[in-house]
């Protein structure tokens, strides 16, 4: 996987341009760097959904289901 | 909200890592990024050693107030505070989250096992230290989640590196957990299940040209311990007794046919999974539009891909308006079966399969999101603390594909959340 991963990273910085500090007032965005998911939508999520997991933060085994 | 702030959220550490360094690029207030109508943007502004750095802490606070209702009569109320402090300067910053879950269900797997309508509060303190001296960033995080039956505890680290002029950002995560389930009315003592843990992460910002930008990132998930559910009770059947009961066969058809004998959830003690996620975000002129695919599989044969996409729209200079649609489709694990038969011995004796779940999650099955947000920068109403308004909410529609008793959900989930800034 590793390596998968390093391959696909070596094709995408090879397809990108080198972009300085002051170029980079679109990137700054906030509709580009805020987060629009909430903590409550998170959890959602992980109860509907077997593949989620390995939250940064623990979250216990709600029976919601 | 500030730049500082942002990086306090439960956004990817990826995202946040290039969103800390638009702390110098980006103040209070959306940067414009139209020609029309640009401003002088701060982030074309050069920067000079002679500028006096701003002793001043940023502090952000946050309250939420969220809902969750679905038509397997499950309702969850889940109100969150947050808050952080931040010196930008020195590059520090402090978080900490409190969120709270009252839960009240009368779900189908509830009901089958005769029980009555069954609430919990979950209890979520989760906090935060960051620093970033310079190219490299430390990020240190712990979380605790309490329940009358359920105990967790998780502790990590983030490690991420400014490349390349910060046009490549990796990182290297772990973490940590150590899990205890137990029953309601039954001390850890003398019951519980532990599970730990261990949470591999590994990954890339790239920034691939002024107005786009590519997350990649890999998760491996290594899980020791018994995930079987206390509570959930596993309908078992006579050897072709059950031929005629089709997916969504009601409680009352079930309980016709199935052996009196309930065993219990049953799980292999071992699951190691492995996902990889892109995330390509591009700024329009007016818009951005954000796409994530998450590819996953594991050892227990689930294979999963969940495609994720918000399209966030300026309105105006201080309303960002979103649409969202989320779609997951997955397999089921290997052990999965809609009918678990017994097998009899020749003296009568009654086997029960080794593993058995009647989670659905752990069954074939695909959702679908569709929902929204608006999210307001009120302003500082003459003070000096700024103040953001965020309302969104989503309908999810889950197809069981092969589950007793129901065959599909409707999940509502709506949100409203108020942050308070200085700077």
């Amino acid at each position: 996987m590793l390596v998968v991963l390093a391959v696909l990273m070596a094709g995408i910085l090879g397809a990108c341009q080198h972009v300085s500090p002051y170029q980079r007032a679109r990137l700054a965005h906030p509709s580009m760097t805020e987060d629009f998911s909430s903590p409550g939508a998170g959890h959602m999520t992980a109860i509907h959904e077997g593949s989620v997991g390995g939250g940064g933060a623990g979250e216990a085994g709600c029976g919601c289901n | 909200m500030t730049t500082d702030n942002r990086c306090s959220g439960v956004r990817s550490p990826l995202i946040c890592a290039y969103a800390c360094f638009f702390s110098g690029l980006a103040v209070a207030g959306w940067v414009e990024a139209a020609p029309k109508k640009a401003r002088p943007a701060p982030a074309e502004t050069p920067t000079t050693e002679t500028a006096a750095p701003d002793p001043r802490l940023a502090i952000s606070a946050t309250g939420e107030m969220s809902g969750y209702y679905d038509t397997d009569k499950v309702s969850v109320g889940s109100p969150t505070i947050a808050g952080n402090v931040a010196d930008p300067v020195a590059g520090w910053s402090v978080g900490g989250r409190y969120l709270l879950d009252a839960v009240s269900a009368a779900s189908v797997d509830i009901v089958s096992s005769a029980s009555g309508r069954w609430k919990e509060l979950r209890n979520v303190g989760q906090g935060d230290i960051k620093y970033k001296p310079g190219d490299v960033s430390v990020d240190i995080a712990g979380g605790v989640s309490h329940e009358p039956d359920y105990l967790s505890l998780s502790l990590g680290g983030t490690l991420t590196l400014d490349l390349l002029d910060k046009n490549l950002v990796p990182m290297v995560a772990y973490t940590f957990g150590h899990d205890t389930a137990g029953v309601s009315t039954t001390p850890f003592e003398i019951f519980s299940r532990v599970l730990i843990k261990h949470t591999f992460r590994v990954g890339a910002t790239i920034i691939v040209d002024p107005a786009t930008s590519f997350d990649i990132v890999s998760d491996i998930f290594i899980e020791r311990g018994n995930q079987a559910k206390p509570y959930r009770f596993i309908p078992l059947f006579a050897p072709g007794a059950a031929n005629d009961l089709q997916a969504g066969a009601s409680i009352a058809q079930v309980n016709m046919v199935r052996l009196s004998l309930r065993p219990g959830d049953a799980l292999p003690l071992e699951r190691n999974r492995l996902a990889l996620t892109g995330r390509l975000s591009h700024r329009f002129s007016g818009s951005a539009f954000h796409v994530e695919e998450r590819l996953y599989n594991d050892d227990w044969g689930l294979k999963a891909s969940t495609t994720d996409a918000r399209w966030v729209v300026d309105v105006g200079r201080s309303v960002l308006f979103w649409p969202h649609v989320r779609a997951h489709i997955q397999a089921p694990v290997i052990f999965w079966k809609r009918v678990y038969e017994a097998s009899m011995g020749p003296s009568g004796a009654i086997g029960v399969p080794a593993i058995r779940t009647g989670d659905r999650e752990l069954g074939p099955l695909h959702t679908m999101t569709l929902g929204g947000g608006l999210r307001f920068r009120l302003g500082q109403f003459g003070g000096e603390t700024s103040w953001t308004l965020t309302v969104q909410g989503d309908t999810v529609f889950t197809k069981y594909d092969d589950a007793l008793f129901i065959t599909k959900r409707t999940a509502y989930f709506g949100s409203v959340a108020l942050e308070a800034a200085i700077d």
